[in-house]
């Protein structure tokens, strides 16, 4: 997995800012690293906001392995929680909505997507739809990755967290692909 | 003429194998998508030719997805997008906002299949950017973005401003006369964005140069990198490359990496 900018930083500021917790970049960088990977960025949600965070990603082989990957942060916003996604292979955003519609197996799909772009020329919301978000949405070495977080964890603390992936918890029931010494 | 057989055939082989390893643009959707009411991709105009037909569209995806609707599975952390309280408005019979410019953007992404999207400027009433929605060349909706910083309102620059910076950066006179080529271009991922295009101006002197409406500067292009897929359709990534965001931008279409230099104020 290839190193991502550092305006991951910024999305991580941005999470923590929604849990009123509000941390310096200089603070993050010097715990996750300037140049951060996708389990830096993790770590980092796990640090500096109140959810856990930790990386879901599917092999970018298919178009449902993207769709999958999406419903991931689906899953995450729709419990309140946002969740980042790489743009332009390289570039982070901060998901904070949906609009969705399940497909036949029940997967969300996205119809499209309000976030944050830590660039702050792009204005302080934007939206996009799916198709487009599909198109920038890219993958890093030739995976698709988000990194999520899941507030019911937070409730039981690390301990809950662990429990959950000890049952095999992943979200929609997929098998358990966290694999932090890929990263 | 013999002789020069296998240089044509060499070159022949040479030019297919390039159009061969050049990515594709994705299919496009069927027209029949574009047309029928039913589809989840209808719209009253599919590729909208006129000012008017793209603004129908626009209203058409308003409608769609941004007036309340029962029906919608929908989530927002945090307050409603000010896009949500703008885009909304237009649809009013005296809308607080109103339509200004429009623009067309290039795009070099590979997965994009148009060669360029709308970009379309919603302003207050004092001409400063309120929103801004990006239509895709078939008409569908692409996406919007609100919430400019209130302390600094943005104006959106003319081709005239541009080209007024542009000869103030190189600190001789340039006018349209000296433009062989200005476009609107994304050039992903900090010199133009979806939102921010940057521009694309090139002169008959032969001279390229791009203005980032992000960045609020202007750049030439210092060196161009290959940038293939391996044998698993993957490429490098891209910070592998280029160290700086602020200097690189990636063409998909043409396999490269457009490694960029600011340009410096001439006193």
């Amino acid at each position: 997995m290839g190193k991502v900018w550092l305006l991951a930083i910024a999305c991580i500021q941005m999470w923590g800012a929604y849990d009123h917790r509000y941390v310096a970049q200089s603070e993050i960088a010097a715990s996750v690293g300037a140049f951060t990977t996708p389990y830096d960025i993790a770590m980092g949600v796990s640090e500096f906001t109140d959810s856990t965070g930790w990386l879901e990603w599917t092999d970018a082989n298919s178009a449902y392995n993207q769709d999958l990957c999406v419903a991931y942060s689906i899953a995450c916003v729709k419990d309140k929680v946002p969740s980042i996604m790489p743009f332009y292979g390289d570039h982070a955003v901060l998901s904070i909505g949906y609009q969705s519609h399940a497909d036949e197996i029940g997967t969300p799909i996205a119809d499209n997507m309000t976030y944050h772009d830590p660039d702050p020329i792009q204005g302080g919301n934007l939206n996009i739809i799916g198709p487009l978000l599909k198109e920038r949405f890219q993958p890093t070495n030739g995976l698709y990755w988000v990194v999520v977080g899941y507030r019911w964890h937070v409730y039981d603390g690390r301990d809950g967290y662990n429990a959950f992936l000890e049952a095999g918890g992943t979200y929609y029931g997929g098998p358990l692909n966290y694999h932090p010494e890929t990263f | 003429m013999n002789k020069f057989k296998y240089f044509f055939t060499f070159v022949l082989v040479l030019s297919l194998l390039q159009f061969t390893f050049a990515e594709k643009r994705a299919k496009p959707l069927p027209m029949k998508e574009l047309t029928d009411p039913a589809s989840p991709s209808y719209v009253p105009y599919p590729y909208p030719k006129t000012k008017q037909e793209l603004i129908a569209d626009m209203k058409y995806a308003i409608k769609k997805f941004f007036l309340p609707s029962e029906d919608r599975h929908e989530v927002i952390i945090g307050p409603l997008p000010g896009f949500r309280k703008v885009l909304p408005n237009l649809l009013e019979e005296n809308p607080m906002y109103k339509i200004g410019k429009i623009i067309k953007v290039k795009n070099l992404l590979s997965r994009c299949p148009y060669d360029y999207y709308w970009q379309i400027y919603i302003l207050n009433e004092d001409d400063s950017k309120a929103a801004c929605v990006v239509m895709v060349a078939n008409g569908l909706y692409g996406g919007s973005a609100s919430d400019f910083p209130k302390d600094k309102p943005i104006y959106i620059k003319t081709e005239d401003d541009i080209l007024g910076d542009l000869a103030v950066t190189l600190g001789r006179n340039i006018t349209k006369k000296d433009i062989k080529h200005m476009q609107a271009i994304e050039l992903p991922p900090r010199i133009g964005s979806l939102f921010n295009p940057a521009y694309e101006i090139k002169l008959k002197s032969g001279d390229a140069y791009y203005y980032s409406s992000g960045i609020k500067e202007f750049f030439r292009v210092k060196e161009e990198l290959p940038w293939k897929k391996n044998k698993k359709g993957h490429r490098r990534p891209c910070r592998e490359l280029a160290p700086h965001p602020e200097i690189y931008a990636y063409d998909q279409i043409n396999d490269k990496i457009m490694l960029f230099e600011k340009l410096q104020k001439k006193e």
